[in-house]
Order: C-alpha cells, then structure tokens, then sequence
C-alpha cells in the first residue's frame, strides 16, 4: 500500500525533488528560506528534503518553515523534520513555523512529535 | 501470501466460548441501574473480541450481530444508557445466540438466522429508543450528574505498547504514522516518543527508522487486534503489549488531552451535595450498595484470575497415555517389589530401600498424574447463577442460588457427567422445592427462597448437595400418588425414608400440571441413573417446611475403584467395595433350596439368591460347600444377592482398565486389573452379574 509512492518517484528523481520541496518564491541558489514543504511528503522525496534541511541547518538568522499546502506526510519526512528542529534548537538558532496544515498537525500529534517539532505553537 | 486461516479456527473457538462464558457471567453480576464500570468492560471485551476474529476468519454474520451487540455495549460503557432489566436480558440472549452461531460454524452447520435477525433487531431497537428518548429523558440524566464521573475514574487497566521499529522498517514499506493511525481507529492512542537515538540531520539515512514510541491504547481494545496492526511489521520491530492495571501515565496524560475532564471535574463538586437528597426516594439505597460492593469484589477476583492462571491447553488423549504408562509402571514396580523380597545376599538390604524408594515415588506419580485430569467443580456450577435467574423470572419465584465448594477438584469424566443430575435436582428444587414469594412470607420465611449447591471431599468420595429451604418433600402427597398407581399396598406403611426413594421411580411426579420446567416425571429416575453409571449413589433428606437437601456421593475418579478382592478358585476377582453390603458365612440351617429357583438364604428377614461365581466363570473351585465359603451380600439396581466366594483377600485400591477398549464387552464385567503379581484380575459388575445369574436360572 505503501510502496507505490516509495518506488515511482524513486525511478524519476526530479519528479520528487519537486514533490518534497516546491521551489521557495524567493528562491536562491540552494537555501530556501522559508522552506515550503509541497503537498506530498514522503520517504519517496525524503532526500530531497533532507539535503534542503541541511542546507538550512547553519542558516542564520530565523528559519521559516511552511507546511501550510502539506497533504501527505509520512514518518520519514516527520523525523527529517524532528532532527531538523533539535539541531537547530541545540545550536541555539531561531526557527518558527509559517503556517501548519491539519494532515501535519494530526500526524505529529499520533506520534507524540508535536513538542519536538515545536508545532505546539505553530498555527495551523 | 495468503495464510491457511482454518488452522486457528479451533483456538477461536475455544477462546470464544470460554470469553462467553466470562462474558456470561459478566452479566449475571451486572447490578441493574448501577453497573460496575469493570465488569461493562470486561462484556465490552468479550464481543470486540469475537467480533475480530469472526471477521478475520469471514464469519459475517457473527461479525455483524457482535456489532450490533458492541454499540449497545459502547451506549452502556459510556454510560449514555442505563443498564435496566430490559438490556440485560437482551445481552444474556446475546451469548446464547453468539455460543449458537459459534457452534453452527464450528460444526459447518447452517446459522439460525431467523432467531438472529430477531435478537439483532431487538439490539436496534434498544439502541434506537435510546437514541430517540434523550429529549425526554434529559432532565433525570442532568439531575443524575454524578453518574458519568462515576464511570470514568475508576482507573481503567489500559495496554501499554512498546513499538521500537528497527531501522529498515520504513524501507520495507511500512510507516509508523499509518499503523498508528490504525490502532488510533481502535481507540485513543497516546503516544510517547523516543528520539533519543535520532543522529544529527546531516547523519541521518532518510529511509532508516531512528524513533521509538511508547504507546497507550484502552483497555477494551483486544490484544489479538492491536497486534494484527502490527502484523506487517513482524520481524521488522520489537513490540512488547502489556496491560498496565492502574496505569499512571494514563492518569498524567489524561489532563492535557482529554479537555472534558476538566468541566467535568469543575461540575462534580456542585453536583455532590445534591447526591445524597437524590438517592432516598429513588431506590433502597444501603442493598444495593452492599450488592454491588460484592460483586466488585468478586469481579476482581474473577476476570483478573482466569487471565494469569498460567495453564496450558493439553488433549484428554495425551494424559489418558499418560495415565496408562503410570498404570503400567505402578504394575511393573509391584512386581519388582515382590521379586526383590526373595533376593538374598549381601546387597538385598540395598536393593529392598531401592525399591521402597521407587514404590514411594511411584506413589507420587500416579497421584500427581491423576491430580491432571482433575477439574474444580466450579466447571460445572458456574452454568448454575444462570439458569436459576431464567427460571426464576419465569415462575414469578424469587431465589438466590448459594454456591460454595466451587474448588472441589473430581475427575474430567465425572465432571462432566454429573451436570445434567445437577441441573434436573436444581430445576426440582426451584420448581417444587420453593414457594412462591406469598407462601413464604406467610410461612414466616424470606420471600426470596435459598438453593444452595455445594461440593466436598468425604474420605475417598466427593459429595455434591443440592439443597433448598422450601416446603420440603410432600410426604402425604407422593404416598398418595403411589397408592393410586398400585405402586404401594393400600394399608403399607413406609418408612420416610422409603416414600422419598418413591420419587426415584420412572415416571413418578406428583405436579399437578405439567409445565415445561419439571413434573413430566422424567428426571429423579434419570438422576438416579446416572449418578449410579458413575458409581455414587444419591439420598435425600427432607424436612415438612423447611427444605429438603439431594446429597450425591460420587467416586473422585472413575480411574480407579476401592475394590475388595475375593479368591474363587486360583482366580481372584474385585468386587467394588460400593456395592458391597457385607460379607458373612453361611449357616447350613439359614439356606434353602427353591425348585428351578437356585439357592437363597435368608438375610436379616429377607431371602437373597445365591450366585455360586464358580460356577458363573467355570472355574474350579476350592470348595462346593456352601458354608466352608463366604458369601458376599452385594447390592446393584436395588436387587441385592450373595455372592459365594471361597475367600475374602484384601481391600485394595486398583487402577480400571478397560475391557471394551481392548477386548469387548462382557456382561458382568465392569474392566480388569493387573495385580501386584502380574497377574490379571476382573471386575465384577454387580448389577449385571445378578441380571446375568437371574438369566441362568430361569433358562
């Protein structure tokens, strides 16, 4: 049931990238700030996500993540997330939540992430 | 893959009729009006239960009367209905329709499905009423505001579950978040996680699972459907599912995720001052206090025990071998013993402790053994609690059915044979036995009538009673039906002792209608029977208004007889010590000869017929001479004769084998057994050897 989204963006890679990260509106070169994550976020674009947090993780100033068009989500793109915003907590660095869409909300709350992710405050 | 699912039907089943049972006896508890959190719960339980296994196994239409039945439970748990009389007699007719589904399936049968139609509509229609009343019944249900707090603080056992994913779990396709979701769907799922062995980002495999969680999960949900969540993911994670009693994560977590609580909790304090003016005028308070406190207690007791008892499930086949190589061994030690008593030399000494050693162990053995295939009689009681509430309500009586002696252990076969005995006595007792309420408070007793069962060890037999405190037998009336029937001599005098054996006639009742509970007079004779098959006997007492008590006197085993054996010949028989009256010698002034009668003898006033085993058997005997031998007054079927031995050995407990199973069956012979020399010796079966004598002599 699961494996179909893992397997078909794994044979298109670009598809993915799109799919795990839309292009910021101010987009440019590799840091994206506010990162928008895209409608589906899954272990398919996991990669993707990763390599887009990390690029993020020594960013100063406030981080700014959008999870307001996030349709999908699965527990991988929830543990990037996770460590995402540890590191940058434990690094002492600002980070805030833009907006958070209900299908988040709900998924981090069965997963007793949402303290972690610090979605607590976040408005959805 | 698909899985042979038919393999499991077998432990469904068993596991189904015994949660019916659980369930059964759930309800009996249930107290009308102030039902115990716990005990909707552990009903609640039974029916999710068997509505997922009958799911998985595609057994619909189990499936879909256990959901009806689970959203009336689901009304009562959350205490949106009250459990009134009405409800409780639906969900009893439930487990009977559920244990009759269950059979038909398991025995590949068509369901009734008329009758389940009806009760599943019966279900609607209770949940439906209930659903349409509130407007009505709102203005009691906001008065009775201490209720629902009632049901929610009771701190309810919960599951713990420990889901630790190993790191390819999500490679393999399975996401934490979905399964969670899925129990989620089973009921409210608190989840703790574990990051703590989450790396730094920049280290993480973005497929590889770095999260633990601990997740709570209500106690009603069963084990077997939280684990099928977690089937796709067997070899994938380490899962641990307790159940937590008192759980105090759940009491911490409770706070910040349950938001009612909180206006509940504000509520209660206003509302309980109110509480003790409400109670007076709407029921007898302090009864149902005391009532309900009891069955509290034994709630605890009762579905807490059954879950940590610890047995395993073993086949009666397996200990039967077991019990016939110990019966082997016991016979082979014997003969070692003997043998080794003519040993001489230096090392006897030794080789004699040896064997009084293995003769003490041996001991030990075959009793441990029996001990196996020992059930308490609680088995057999517990169908009790309900039958007597059906029958109650239907002759309008009021009883209350005492139950001690429960644990009284007695043999597999006995068990399960003493039942329908049981089962007919109660049935007399609260049929004929118990007055109506008037009688009785006329009469200066209780209205609500007391039949008492209870089970004890006696020397070597279990003696099982069943008595009540009702009118007693009628004396005058069953001599008078007697009389009528020509049974017994217009001017004979009985003993009281004589006219209750009466009642053990077939076809004696003295009812003056017959109703469907008793009075056909098909029953006391029944009794007698089968308690005789299972060599006991029964007796009764009686006192005129104050009761009568059936006391039955049962083997503890049918494995093994207290057997007196008697030489006739070079042959040695056992006649079972139960059927003997006693044994004496023979004067020649007390015989007499009856022409194409054989011989009698008078005993104590009476003439006995005189079997002569030798001749019977065809062995040659030590003597012919009637006095020179002994004689043996045994009694089987009320007929009582003498049986001429030519000596008396030994009381001796001996271990049955049965004839039927390894040659046939041989009237007057009840099985064998192997004695201490090797050699093998018969049982006589009183009853058929005087029917067999009797035979002889009238051909």
């Amino acid at each position: 049931m699961n494996l179909r989204p893992r397997s078909k963006p794994a044979r298109s890679p670009k598809r993915g990238l799109q799919a795990a990260v839309a292009t910021a509106p101010r987009g440019k070169s590799k840091r994206r700030n506010p990162l928008v994550l895209n409608a589906e976020c899954t272990l398919a674009g996991s990669t993707e996500l990763k390599s887009a947090l990390c690029a993020l993780l020594a960013q100063e100033g406030t981080v700014t993540l959008d999870a307001a068009a996030v349709e999908r989500i699965d527990t991988a793109a929830l543990q990037l997330l996770a460590a995402f915003v540890r590191d940058r907590r434990l690094a002492g660095a600002a980070l805030q939540w833009r907006a958070v869409s209900p299908v988040v909300h709900s998924a981090a709350r069965l997963l007793g992430m949402d303290t972690m992710l610090a979605l607590d405050e976040a408005a959805s | 893959m698909t899985v042979d699912l038919t393999q499991f039907h077998d432990a469904f089943f068993e596991e189904s009729f015994e949660a019916l049972d659980a369930m059964e006896a759930a309800l009996l508890k249930l107290d009308i009006g102030a039902p115990d959190p716990e005990l909707i719960n552990t009903i609640f339980r039974v029916a999710h239960s068997i509505k997922g296994g009958s799911a998985t196994f595609g057994f619909t239409e189990i499936a879909s009367f256990t959901h009806s039945l689970e959203t009336l439970l689901d009304e009562l748990r959350s205490a949106t209905m009250p459990v009134t009389d009405q409800v409780s007699d639906t969900l009893l007719k439930s487990v009977d329709v559920m244990r009759a589904m269950l059979r038909a399936v398991q025995a590949k049968q068509p369901i009734d499905a008329q009758r389940v139609s009806d009760l599943q509509f019966d279900l609607e229609v209770i949940i439906a009423t209930k659903n349409a009343a509130p407007a009505a019944a709102t203005p009691p249900a906001v008065g009775q505001a201490p209720a629902p707090p009632a049901a929610i603080p009771a701190p309810t056992p919960r599951w713990q579950v420990r889901f630790r994913p190993y790191r390819e779990l999500m490679a393999r396709g399975n996401d934490p978040l979905r399964m969670l979701r899925e129990l989620h769907e089973l009921g409210e799922v608190r989840a703790q996680i574990d990051a703590q062995h989450l790396p730094p980002l920049a280290e993480i495999e973005p497929q590889d699972c770095h999260l633990a969680w601990t997740l709570e999960l209500p106690g009603e949900i069963a084990e077997d459907a939280i684990r099928q969540v977690f089937d796709w993911a067997e070899g994938d994670c380490d899962l641990t599912i307790e159940r937590l009693g008192a759980a105090p994560l759940a009491q911490t977590a409770q706070q910040p995720v349950e938001t009612p609580t909180a206006p509940l909790a504000a509520e209660t304090p206003a509302a309980a001052p109110a509480a003790p003016e409400a109670t007076p005028p709407s029921a007898p308070p302090a009864p149902l206090a005391v009532a309900r406190a009891e069955t509290t207690a034994k709630a605890d007791a009762g579905p807490g025990a059954p879950a940590d008892s610890g047995s395993i499930r073993v086949s009666v086949d397996k200990i039967d071998e077991l019990m016939n190589t110990v019966g082997e061994l016991v016979i082979t030690q014997a003969m070692l013993s003997q043998l080794g008593g003519q040993f001489e030399g230096p090392q006897a000494e030794q080789l004699r402790a040896g064997l009084g050693q293995l003769e003490r162990n041996m001991r030990e053995l075959q009793e441990s053994v029996m001990r196996v295939r020992m059930l308490p009689i609680s088995f057999v009681f517990s169908r009790f609690p309900r039958m007597v509430r059906d029958l109650a309500h239907r002759l309008g009586k009021q009883i209350e059915l005492k139950l001690t002696g429960e644990q009284t252990e007695l043999d597999k076969t006995v068990l399960e044979k003493i039942g329908d005995p049981l089962v007919h006595l109660v049935r007399n007792c609260i049929d004929h036995g118990i007055e109506p309420p008037e009688k009785r408070i006329a009469a200066g007793k209780p209205a609500a009538g007391t039949v008492h069962l209870d089970a004890a060890h006696r020397g070597g037999n279990i003696a099982v009673e069943v008595s009540d405190d009702g009118g007693g037998l009628d004396k005058d009336r069953i001599l008078a039906k007697a009389r009528s029937r020509g049974l017994v001599g217009a001017n004979d005098t009985l003993s009281d002792a004589e006219i209750y054996e009466l009642i053990f006639l077939p076809g004696f009742s003295t009812a003056e209608k017959t109703t469907d509970v008793s009075g056909r007079g098909v029953g006391m004779d029944v009794v007698r029977r089968n308690v005789k098959s299972l060599g006991g006997k029964i007796e009764v007492n009686s006192q005129s208004g104050r009761g009568s008590r059936f006391t039955i006197t049962l083997p503890l085993t049918l494995a093994i007889v207290d057997g007196q054996s008697v030489a006739v010949g070079s042959e040695t028989y056992i006649v079972p010590l139960i059927s003997i009256v006693e044994s004496m010698q023979l004067k020649n002034g007390n015989l007499s000869r009856l022409s194409g009668k054989g011989e009698v003898f008078s005993f104590r006033g009476d003439y006995l017929p005189i079997i002569r085993l030798h001749e019977l058997f065809g062995v040659a005997p030590r003597t012919h001479e009637l006095h020179e031998g002994l004689v043996v007054v045994a009694e089987g079927d009320g007929c009582r004769a003498g049986l001429f031995v030519d000596d008396l050995l030994g009381q001796q407990q001996v271990v049955i084998k049965s004839l039927e199973t390894n040659y046939g069956h041989i009237e007057g012979i009840s099985g064998a057994t192997i004695l201490g020399d090797g050699s093998v010796s018969l049982i006589l079966d009183v009853p058929g050897l005087i029917r067999v004598a009797s035979m002889r002599i009238t051909a």
